[in-house]
């Protein structure tokens, strides 16, 4: 029985690590190539991201884009940034929302998504995968 | 007469807050068809689902022991009415300044039924990015997670700490609210102030209008750290029982109305002011908050409460505690009528209104460890279990209800409570 636990847990940890080791290749924060943002440290994107900052440091509104809840991208995003797991962002907005005065960024449902919008709109900002950087965009933090 | 200006002032607000709610709803009804489907509404839900069960028998533990008839200990050996409730919510944004937000609330009414109430209905105008008004009912932002205390996702406890959220236990008004939010570096400088009144039923089915509210709060934010000062002020009308007991008094002469005068709390204001901080970097946070209210002179009296928190996550896992304490300023107890200057006839009738004088300015303090984890064990949802000890202060009778002729003021007693928390 010991032994068979032993392996259960073997077994289970290894799943955990592929897991984890499958995830993403590491996640930046973009804005489009033309948009007149050149740096954001990591504290102001994830602000932005929270709803805590509502200007791009130009005075523009910042208009972020969020991707599915629950999506690889997502998860490592606000690890990276923010340092909150998924059920703690939820938390987060969980008192924006219930006290009126605010509402998460609108989602979009991949990386793709996140470069068309901010091709439209010079005031966005995403967040997508290293390797899905083209010259549509412009890295902010690849910290 | 400025105070029946205000009243009427008070009433039109309210019929305001009514305006707002139907309006908001019939444009949601005509609106829904063409712009639903570009996020100008948003519907959201948040409820909890509890369970309560206190070692002290001979009363009843809740967590509003103001506007609740009943709870866990005496009424019921697990009580569901303590923590459970389902909140809807109605978000809609017309412009991008113009928004509106309507919010029912179903939890044990002060007529043991879930009867749902409107908790906020108004509109908002975003003059910038960063300042902005507000009108209707609005939530009253007296402590640091007042805005969502009914949110229990949103908190990190089954509950917040009984003893500082009762000072004041009014959690939205009718009225009117300016925020605005300046930077400075990396910091965030929030002033926020609004006026307004509101009604709240206690059990016996009697209104306790407060008028006159008003309030200003400063909410300092620093990267993951949170300061906050609060200051505010609310005149209770408290209901005919409270008010014909101590006018009882007025007949015995000066002295009687000297009494009266002094322990009535009726049109009184309450003074309450505060300040709080909390620090979050991520996998862990303390937070503490400590508020001193007055109403004096009044039985309510002055005091003081605070507490502690603090928390470690660990994956899914957020193990708690924290240490709660109130205590009084003001006298706990009164010698009352002088029974010799009373007349013979009447010694029995004053010697009944002193002891009940005294029942009225018994302390409701005392000390409270909480120890507990919240659990997320599913997305969206959070299961807490929570342990409290509460050790009451000499002749306290805490934040208990229903006080049985077996109640022992000045005990000690445990609760256990478990919660499912969700949001959608």
């Amino acid at each position: 029985m010991p032994l068979t636990n032993r392996l259960g847990l073997a077994v289970v940890g290894l799943a955990l690590s592929l897991g984890c080791g499958a995830a993403v290749s590491e996640v930046v924060a973009v804005v489009s190539a033309s948009s007149p943002v050149a740096t954001l440290s990591k504290e102001q994107v994830a602000d932005i991201f929270l709803g805590k900052t509502v200007r791009l440091p130009d005075g523009e509104q910042a208009v972020p884009i969020d991707q599915e809840e629950g999506s690889a991208a997502r998860n490592e995003f606000y690890d990276r940034f923010a340092r909150k797991s998924a059920a703690q962002i939820k938390a987060h907005w969980a008192k924006i929302i219930f006290t009126g005065r605010g509402q998460p960024p609108k989602k979009v449902s991949s990386s793709i998504e996140v470069k068309k919008r901010l091709v439209e709109n010079l005031n966005a900002i995403g967040y997508i995968e290293q390797n899905m950087v083209d010259d549509s965009v412009r890295v902010l933090q690849s910290q | 007469m400025p105070i029946l200006n205000i009243w009427v002032f008070d009433r039109q607000l309210c019929k305001l807050t009514t305006a707002v709610l139907i309006s908001m709803l019939l444009y949601a009804v005509v609106a829904r068809a063409e712009d639903l489907g570009t996020q100008k509404f948003s519907f959201s839900g948040f409820g909890t689902a509890g369970l309560v069960h206190s070692s002290e028998d001979q009363a009843d533990y809740t967590n509003s022991p103001w506007y609740k008839p009943s709870g866990a200990g005496h009424s019921q050996n697990w009580s569901a009415d303590v923590d459970s409730r389902l909140g809807l919510q109605l978000d809609a944004q017309f412009t991008p300044q113009l928004s509106a937000v309507l919010q029912v609330l179903s939890q044990q009414r002060y007529d043991n039924t879930y009867i749902p109430s409107v908790e906020w209905a108004n509109i908002k105008y975003a003059i910038t990015p960063d300042s902005s008004i507000r009108l209707g009912r609005i939530v009253m932002s007296t402590f640091l997670v007042s805005d969502y205390r009914n949110v229990g996702y949103a908190v990190p406890w089954v509950r917040p700490p009984l003893a500082v959220y009762n000072m004041m236990p009014v959690s939205s008004n009718d009225g009117v609210d300016a925020s605005y939010r300046f930077h400075f570096g990396e910091a965030a400088h929030t002033v926020q102030g609004f006026y307004g009144g509101g009604n709240q039923k206690s059990p016996n089915g009697q209104n306790n209008p407060d008028r006159d509210s008003w309030g200003i709060f400063n909410t300092l934010e620093y990267g993951p750290a949170i300061f906050r000062l609060a200051y505010q002020q609310s005149t209770l009308s408290l209901n005919d029982d409270i008010n014909s007991f101590f006018n009882q008094f007025r007949q015995f002469g000066p002295a009687g109305v000297a009494l009266a005068d002094k322990y009535d709390a009726n049109k009184k204001p309450t003074i309450f002011w505060g300040v709080s901080a909390s620090y979050d970097p991520g996998n862990w946070f303390v937070m503490g908050e400590w508020g001193q209210s007055k109403l004096t002179p009044s039985f309510m009296g002055e005091q003081i409460a605070w507490y502690a928190s603090s928390g470690y996550r660990f994956g899914n896992f957020t193990p708690y505690v924290i240490y709660a304490n109130s205590r009084m300023l003001s006298n706990t107890s009164d010698p009352g009528l002088d029974l010799a200057a009373v007349p013979p006839l009447l010694v029995g009738y004053a010697a009944g209104l002193n002891a009940g004088l005294n029942g009225f300015l018994k302390p409701t303090t005392g000390t409270t460890v909480t120890l507990g984890n919240r659990w997320d064990f599913m997305k969206n949802t959070a299961f807490k279990l929570q342990y409290e000890h509460t050790a009451l202060d000499d002749n306290s009778s805490g934040l208990l209800i229903n006080l049985q002729p077996g109640f022992q003021a000045g005990g000690h007693f445990n609760v256990i409570s478990v919660a499912v928390d969700f949001v959608f």
